[in-house]
């Protein structure tokens, strides 16, 4: 038991050692490479909706916009929440909807309104206190889901929180490097497994988003 | 150097933790909005239910009153108005264009229709308010003493509060069970229509109405 502490200790010291020497001599010494630093971003986009959703709402909206807060581990990666806002509509002209014995002639108004609540995990191609940095992202969690059909005034909702997976890719520039302050863009394929109704199957689509982001320590 | 990493990893994640609560909290929905600009025309919602395992071709007559049951709650009236008359015209017309003939009242039918005003306070499903089919029909059903009611349908959707609305219903007569001792003979309804979403406000929308019921009912037929 004795020599495995000696052996630990003897490792993490010379590492320690090592890692003094990479910042002395590299001359590539920042604090986002020592310690775990953070990233906040607010991004605007538009969405695309795919498969059941489509069958739902079949326009793309412009009402998007997610919120993201990563803990950047000096390894190029990152671990992170991300929650936001998506909202869609779509004015359907009246038609009669078959229900097994029940007939409804309807103008529906179709509404969906999502509030993701995820946790990502993130690679970068690049340091954490570089210029640009791509990477690739992986989410994964849920999100409250408000489905509201109205027929005429009247409204059939089903709300829950659902399980939701989102992979995405995207870029964030910082003009320079160890910069704070710097823009972000991000394609996320979004897969929320709610169906209701008119919402067959899972609500997928894709968000293309732009905005803000900066790092911090 | 531990501590004060540590410290400055909890206060930046307090930081960014409680960014994220405020503008998640901050967002509200827009979705109350999506019906503001929904016009009188596009606000009626037709609903017709109807008994599926039925043959409707086997009914040839069916017995309409020119007044219309006012249901408030549990109680009934009878009324008639301009409204009223069109809507008893209308039915009566795209019944007998469906194949059935209108009986006078009083005399024996196969269907008995009514045209309903419901009234009601409150959202629910009042305990028996088909207590009128009693003496709707006139003499013919009256030694049957009422009728109870029977649904065969459950309702798909659940609605928001609409207090008041139209409703026409038929009841199977042909078929009526023969009562035993004291007990209500259950009649069953096999078809049912309501219009909701918006109040029918004149005769031309009373049209409109019964237009769009008869065609989305298209099993309402007469044997030839």
């Amino acid at each position: 038991m004795k020599r495995i502490i000696a052996l630990i200790a003897l490792l993490s010291l010379t590492t320690a050692a090592w890692a003094q020497y990479q910042n002395i001599y590299s001359g590539e010494s920042s604090l986002y490479d020592r310690y775990v630093t953070f990233n906040i971003a607010a991004r605007y986009g538009v969405s695309m909706p795919l498969g059941g959703q489509k069958g739902y709402i079949d326009k793309a909206s412009p009402t998007n916009l997610a919120i993201e807060g990563e803990w950047l581990f000096p390894q190029r990666f990152s671990i992170g929440i991300k929650t936001g806002y998506q909202y869609t509509n779509q004015r359907v002209p009246r038609q009669v909807y078959q229900y097994d014995n029940q007939s409804i002639s309807a103008v529906q108004t179709r509404t969906l309104s999502i509030i993701p609540a995820m946790a990502s995990l993130s690679y970068y191609f690049a340091g954490n206190a570089d210029a640009i940095r791509p990477y690739i992202q992986m989410a994964g969690g849920g999100a409250y889901v408000d489905y509201t059909n109205y027929f005429g005034p009247l409204a059939d909702q089903k709300s829950g929180f659902k399980g939701a997976i989102a992979p995405a890719i995207g870029l964030k520039y910082y003009g320079k490097r160890e910069q704070g302050l710097g823009a972000e863009i991000q394609a996320q394929y979004q897969n929320i497994f709610f169906n209701y109704d008119q919402l067959k199957n899972s609500a997928p689509s894709l968000i293309l988003s732009a905005g803000v982001s900066y790092r911090f320590h | 150097m531990n501590t004060s990493e540590q410290h400055t990893v909890r206060k930046g994640s307090i930081w960014m933790i409680l960014l994220l609560l405020t503008a998640g909290g901050a967002l509200t929905g827009c979705r109350d909005s999506a019906i503001k600009d929904l016009s009188p025309t596009d606000s009626p919602v037709y609903i017709t239910n109807y008994d599926n395992s039925i043959n409707f071709g086997q009914y040839k007559t069916f017995s309409l009153p020119d007044s219309v049951v006012i249901q408030s709650n549990d109680n009934y009236q009878t009324v008639r108005s301009g409204i009223a008359d069109q809507f008893v015209s209308n039915v009566a017309a795209a019944l007998t264009a469906r194949g059935y003939q209108r009986v006078a009242k009083g005399k024996p039918a196969d269907l008995g229709v009514a045209i309903i005003r419901v009234n009601n306070q409150y959202t629910g499903v009042a305990s028996n308010p088909y207590s009128y089919y009693s003496s709707y029909w006139g003499g013919g059903y009256g030694g049957l003493g009422g009728y109870g009611y029977s649904p065969y349908y459950q309702s798909y959707y659940t609605y928001q509060v609409s207090d008041q609305y139209w409703e026409i219903q038929m009841v199977d007569l042909k078929n009526a069970p023969t009562t035993s001792g004291t007990d209500k003979p259950q009649l069953n309804v096999i078809y049912d229509a309501t219009v909701r979403g918006t109040d029918v406000p004149d005769t031309q929308a009373v049209d409109t109405a019964t237009n769009a019921i008869f065609s989305q009912s298209p099993y309402l037929k007469a044997a030839q």
